[in-house]
Parts: structure tokens; sequence; C-alpha cells
């Protein structure tokens, strides 16, 4: 039996002084993750609050939401790094964390971010290219069931845009993926079905290609 | 050259709960020493002379000035003992205040948690508080005249108790000053006004009634009798209760995880 993600009548609002947004309402959604997922939206829709929800990082207003696996943190993200670190130690902070084997870790990130000597340097001397190859480095050496992908956009040259394709790829099939992105040749690539958050409510689409032309119509 | 495949096992048997808890409070507990230490280890040791260095110099402040002991024969002993709760409680309880605004970023992980990082401070601030209190005890073997406590297990316990108090009390200000900033600023007003109420300028017990019942409800001049009352032979117990004492922190750790589970949206939203 495939593990599930289970959304359960989840609610999620963010309320500002003049304002109530509303960006998960009442949704019902059970995630198969023998698949992948790609979800769509506008700016401002609640994607990347969608992908906090189901990681577990932010709880909704109301309802539930069920996990009966491991699940990353939001792909590519480096807020969690301390400036003061080099990207050796912030990496050994990680894998403790998630319990991952350290040199194994170490290893993979140190061949896929081609990172060099800059490992062993403070994290703040990193651009913001080298740090996002840190982090998604980071996520993609740590072996989870789900993959949470924010916005994933071209960091580093054509050589890593390759690699991070190959650690997708080789990922596929051990575990599954939800991605968010503009980038709809992105989640085509590697997403199977689609869903397009839309005024708070999630439509879902059996195939990416018909999520593709719900988004691109009430774009 | 191509992708090197990542080895690990296809789906890991899950960790238990309190396996995974354990994992984040020893990463976030090595991280924070890397941090606090800088480049070099030895500077780890910042963490213990400072406290250590607070208490020594009060209590040099205090022997310049001729204070005279109201019990016993040794101002060094009378009040190295009484300032020893008060630098514990102040600096343990201020580093678990700030200890959620320093690693507020390190929620964004799922497998970490508020209380993870506040029981990685505490076991932190505890091990230091720990050492300064062995260290200070040696320097007063050494330099005082007459050290001879009367109940050595009561000095340990009432320390412990002013660890345990310290932690308790700081991590219900660390939850609110994590969803009001400003309340840091209160925190630290509360300060003072410990090291005023707490008995170690005075001595509690010659306060008259009811006023002394009063300053009794203070649970860190609790910790300053008790440790007074364990080292001095003839010290009056008139205002010790080491039962409200262990009631009060227990009650204050009680609320702080009724309140983070109930606030917990709250929280990790900020």
């Amino acid at each position: 039996m495939s593990a599930m993600i289970r959304l359960s009548r989840v609610s999620k609002l963010y309320r500002t002084e003049n304002h109530r947004k509303v960006v998960l309402d009442d949704v019902t959604y059970s995630f198969d993750t023998r698949y992948t997922y790609g979800i769509f939206g506008s700016n401002g829709a609640g994607k990347s609050t969608l992908l906090r929800l189901i990681g577990g990082t932010e709880l909704p207003n109301s309802g539930q939401i069920f996990r009966d696996l491991r699940i990353s943190w939001p792909l590519g993200f480096g807020g969690g790094f301390h400036p003061l670190m080099t990207g050796r130690e912030n990496l050994k902070f990680v894998s403790r964390i998630y319990g991952a084997n350290l040199r194994r870790v170490i290893d993979f990130v140190e061949y896929f971010s081609e990172l060099g000597n800059y490992l062993d340097m403070p994290v703040s001397t990193y651009s913001s290219g080298m740090q996002a190859r840190l982090a998604f480095g980071l996520s993609m050496a740590i072996d989870f069931d789900c993959y949470l992908v924010d916005e994933i956009t071209a960091v580093g040259d054509a050589r890593f845009g390759l690699r991070c394709r190959q650690a997708f790829e080789e990922k596929r099939g051990r575990s599954s993926m939800i991605m968010v992105s503009h980038d709809i040749g992105t989640i085509k690539a590697y997403c199977d079905r689609g869903l397009v958050l839309y005024r708070g409510k999630l439509v879902a689409f059996g195939h990416i290609d018909d999520a593709i032309e719900f988004y691109r119509k009430n774009l | 050259m191509e992708a090197t495949p990542v080895t690990e096992p296809m789906r890991r048997l899950g960790a238990s709960p309190l396996a995974i808890n354990a994992a984040a409070i020893g990463a976030i507990l090595l991280r924070d020493i890397k941090l606090r230490a800088g480049p070099y280890y030895t500077g780890f040791l910042m963490i213990l002379l400072l406290p250590l260095a607070h208490l020594l110099i009060v209590v040099i402040v205090f022997h310049i000035f001729g204070r005279l002991a109201p019990q016993g024969t040794d101002q060094v002993v009378y009040f190295g003992l009484s300032i020893l709760p008060f630098v514990i409680y102040t600096y343990l309880s201020r580093q678990i205040v700030i200890s959620l605004a320093e690693n507020r970023p390190l929620l964004y992980f799922n497998r970490v948690k508020i209380f993870d990082i506040l029981l990685a401070r505490v076991i932190l601030e505890a091990t230091g508080s720990v050492v300064v209190f062995i260290i200070f005890v040696c320097v007063l073997a050494v330099y005082s005249t007459d050290f001879s406590p009367r109940d050595w297990p009561g000095i340990v316990f009432a320390v412990a108790a002013t660890i345990y108090f310290g932690f308790s009390f700081g991590v219900p200000n660390a939850l609110i000053a994590h969803v009001l900033p400003v309340w840091y600023m209160f925190f630290n007003f509360t300060i003072p006004v410990f090291w005023l109420a707490s008995g170690i300028v005075f001595l509690p017990t010659a306060i008259q009634d009811p006023y002394d019942r009063w300053l009794a409800l203070n649970p860190l001049l609790q910790c300053v009798e008790w440790i007074r009352y364990a080292y001095y032979e003839d010290y009056p117990d008139k205002l010790l209760n080491i039962p409200y004492l262990i009631t009060f922190a227990t009650a204050c750790l009680a609320v702080s995880l009724i309140a983070e589970r109930l606030a917990r949206r709250v929280l990790l939203s900020k």
C-alpha cells in the first residue's frame, strides 16, 4: 500500500491590518506518493504556504494533515544555514537532524554543488547561486520519501542544471515529489499529475496537461 | 561526468519520535556550541568565564566596600553563596529567552520543534552552570578562612533547583517573546528586580512581617535561602519553602507546555 499525504478539510488564512487572505478554503485531498505532483497558481495564491503546510513547518487554521512518510523541507531552501558557519558545518548540522550519514552527505554535496574550497568558507561569503547549489545539493543528498520543491529556478550553469535533472530522475523511481513552480516546462518534465491552487481551492487533474490548460485559462 | 547515484536505502524504517527529538536536540546543541565558541573550541571557555567573572567581581566589590556578613564569619563565603543562585538564574534564563529568536530559521526544518531548541539551550547552559558552581566552590575552598558546609547534598540540590527554576521561568518568557519581541525588554527589567528582591543584599529573615512572607513568594529568594540554610549550622529556615519553589517551577513548565501546544500555529507562523 502506498504512503499518503492527506489533507482533510484544511483551511489556512492570513490576517493583516486591512486584509484577510484565504490561502486554502476547506481543502480535502490525498497525495498518492506513487506519483509526482506539480502545483500551479498565480503569484500570491499560496503555493509556498501549501508546501509548508504539507511539510509541517506551518499549521493550518483548521482541518488536519496526515503524513505517514519522511517529507523533506522545501527543496532549495537555504534559510536555515547560519551565515557564520561554513558550508560543511551547515551540512553536518542538517545531516544530524535528519539522521543521515555525514560522510555520504558531504561526499555527495562536494561532488554535486562543485563548491570546492568554498565548502570550508562561511556561507556569508557565498553568492546567492552558491547558496542555492549548497542547499539543493543537501536536499538531494538526504533520502526522503517525498520531496517538496519550491520554485526551483535555474541555479548554476548548464552542467549543474543537468545534474539536477539527473538527481531528480534518480529519485523518481524511489521517491515522490510535490513541485511548485511558474515554469511549466520544468513541472511538465517531472510531474505526472497537476493541481491548480485557485481561489483557495485545490483543483486536481489526472494529467499534467489538463492542469496546465486550466492554469493558463485562469491566469 | 555522470551523476553519482545516491545509495541510501529505498524506504528506511521510521525512527521513533524520541530518537528524532534526540537527534534534533543533539544537532542544535552542537551547533550552539560551535557558534558560541567561534572558530576555536577554547572559545567555549567564555560561556563559563562570563558568569564566573560576574560572580567574582560582585563578591570583590562587596569585599572592598567592607560589607559585613549577617551570618557566619566569612563575608566572601556569605556573599558568594548568596550571589551564586542569582548569577546561575540570570545567565541561564536569559539564554533560554533569546534561544528562539537566535534559532528561528531552524523551525523551517520540519524535524526541529520549538522545545528542541529550548532543551538544547538548557543542556548547554545547565552544564555551564554546574561547571561554574564547581569552580566557584573550589575558589571558596581555597581562599576562604573557614569553608565548611553543613549539608553538601543540600547545596547541590539548591543549585539544581536554581537551574530548574531558571529553565522553567525562561521557557514561558521565551514563548511570549517569540510572539511579542518587546517582551525581551520587559524580561531584562525583571533581572535587577530579582537582584533586589532575592535577599542577596539584605537578610530576608530580618524583614518584618508581613513583608517577609511576600518576599518569600519570590522563587529566587527561596533558592538563595536554601543554599544558605544548607551551608550554615544555625541559619533560620523560617522563610524557606522548598515545595513552593519546585511547584512554582513545575507550574511554569506545565503552563508553557500547554501554551506551546495551543499556540503552536501562531508560534510557527512567526
